[in-house]
């Protein structure tokens, strides 16, 4: 029976060749080699490899078309039912204002309506917000007479305005969320450029759109810490060490990552990392926790950057998170 | 491994990173990704769960700096990203069907050229029916057959828990494999 379990086991997976990936993940372990502020998942690169191919040739600050790293296996690309990650940007509250923050969602399908559809629900983290309604956009295109510019198609005209409720930053933002989103999707900065029905629109929510959109200065439209692992309402159990990962930008590079009580006390003692600071980009970082001694029950990852001032502006992340025996 | 030696240099530290990821890519890639699928399904989610275990991998090496150490560090990491990707798509996964109309999955062929696919289709089937524990440990087990002192390390458990884990995931897999396990014998 066992010889027979092990056979049926090495046959399931007999037929699957993973895509080279060494470049991918050297990528992400070499600071000097990463031109993103983040680091993309390799899952949202290979989602990009399938568009990018054809589709960047002329654009002088993207990746070429030919990376290595772009290589992907045949079965990452061509299922189109296969569920694969990408990380779309929501809205958060910064003590500089609203921010964008980056979360992993599960996205099927047409990946650019799928991401801009993801940025019509609502964000996993409670913390966060969309500025988006659902049935905001008809689709988005991305083709190479396009000239490496993303089209990203209103549904109609109700978002020409912006709405008396918003303020201007907040449009600004929302308007970042679309482009952020995009520029991860395919591992670019490609420009933007808003249209509705065939032809650009000249503002979005009151923001001028006539030309193609870049996004802004990293760390005045990011939150300077933003958390990619665990995922919120991850459940851990307290024999395995947590992993906490994300991005962040703090003062001499300080960050610093607690898991607390739902009542606000820290249960394991503050943990330092050290991320990066002065270059317009998040660096990433990471820290594992002890749970070993941290009972069942709900608690909160919290990562905070530095603020020499003394007046407390933190940025701050967190995660709800369950930890079982 | 030779990185014993040059323990305490940082540089040192940071070549023998470089150097172990590049040696244990080119041993254990292929294999690494293969267990996420039996873990995960999905072959992009599962390229992500290995990438994701290289890239902590090397930013461990510090504290491992031993191929064998790290390869046993990247099977866990595997197994408890792919318990995490598993928990986490479950809401989502519910989610897009619903939200997309879609389709369950369409049903084996009987045809005689998709026998071996519709074989493999229902052992990745069964085990994404199995708890995530039993599945681990059958995987562990029979596909990178690795001891039972090893599987108890490799995720935190006692050798018993091992031992009835990997009894009842047999037992569970051989009832939902049905003629699938029978034909093989």
């Amino acid at each position: 029976m066992t010889d027979q379990l092990r056979e049926l086991l090495s046959d399931a997976v007999g037929d699957v060749e993973p895509g080279y990936a060494l470049d991918h993940i050297r990528a992400r372990t070499t600071r000097s080699r990463r031109r993103w502020p983040y680091a993309a998942g390799g899952a949202a690169l290979a989602i990009a490899a399938s568009v990018t191919a054809f589709a960047v040739i002329g654009q002088d600050n993207t990746p070429t078309a030919t990376d290595p790293g772009s290589t992907t296996s045949p079965s990452a690309t061509t299922s189109a039912t296969s569920i694969r990650p990408t990380e779309v940007y929501y809205v958060g509250d910064t003590p500089d204002g609203p921010r964008l923050y980056l979360e992993r969602r599960m996205i099927q399908g047409d990946p650019f309506a799928a991401a801009l559809d993801a940025l019509t629900q609502t964000p996993l983290d409670p913390d966060y917000r969309t500025y988006w309604p659902a049935g905001s956009f008809a689709g988005a295109d991305f083709a190479p007479s396009d000239n490496a510019v993303v089209q990203v198609s209103l549904a109609d005209a109700s978002l020409h305005d912006r709405p008396a409720t918003m303020d201007p930053a907040t449009a600004q933002m929302a308007i970042e969320q679309v482009v952020h989103t995009l520029h991860e999707l395919v591992s670019s900065r490609v420009a933007v450029q808003f249209i509705l029905d065939g032809n650009p629109i000249d503002q979005v929510l009151g923001v001028p759109t006539s030309e193609p959109l870049a996004s802004g200065p990293v760390l005045d439209t990011l939150a300077h810490v933003s958390l990619n692992t665990p995922t919120e309402g991850l459940i851990v159990d307290n024999d395995s060490p947590l992993g906490v990962e994300g991005v962040g930008n703090s003062f001499e590079g300080n960050i610093v990552t607690r898991l607390q009580s739902t009542d606000g006390r820290d249960v394991i003692d503050p943990q330092p990392t050290i991320a990066g600071t002065y270059e317009d980009r998040l660096f990433p970082f990471n820290v594992t926790l002890d749970l070993s001694d941290v009972p069942p029950g709900d608690y909160v990852v919290v990562s905070q950057t530095d603020d020499p001032s003394g007046l407390g502006r933190f940025h701050t992340d967190t995660r709800n998170i369950t930890v079982v025996d | 491994m030779t990185t014993h030696a040059l323990a305490g240099a940082v540089s040192a530290d940071r070549w023998g990173a470089d150097e172990a990821l590049e040696e244990l890519y080119a041993a254990h890639w292929r294999q690494l990704v293969r267990l996420a699928v039996l873990l995960v399904r999905d072959v992009g989610t599962a390229e992500e769960v290995a990438q994701d275990a290289f890239v902590a991998m090397h930013g461990r090496w510090g504290r491992l700096r031993d191929n064998d150490l790290a390869l046993a560090y990247l099977r866990q990491a595997v197994v408890n990203r792919s318990r995490s990707v598993l928990r986490h798509r479950g809401v989502v996964d519910r989610h897009l069907r619903a939200s997309a109309g879609l389709a369950p999955e369409a049903a084996p062929s009987s045809d005689a050229h998709a026998l071996d696919a519709d074989r493999r289709v229902a052992v990745l089937d069964a085990l994404g029916q199995l708890p995530d524990r039993q599945r681990e440990v059958l995987v562990l087990r029979h596909y990178l057959e690795l001891s039972e002192a090893e599987i108890a390390d490799a995720l935190g458990i006692a050798r018993g828990s091992v031992k009835s884990h990997a009894s009842r995931g047999a037992a569970a897999l051989r009832e939902l494999l049905g003629d699938v396990w029978r034909d093989e014998s």
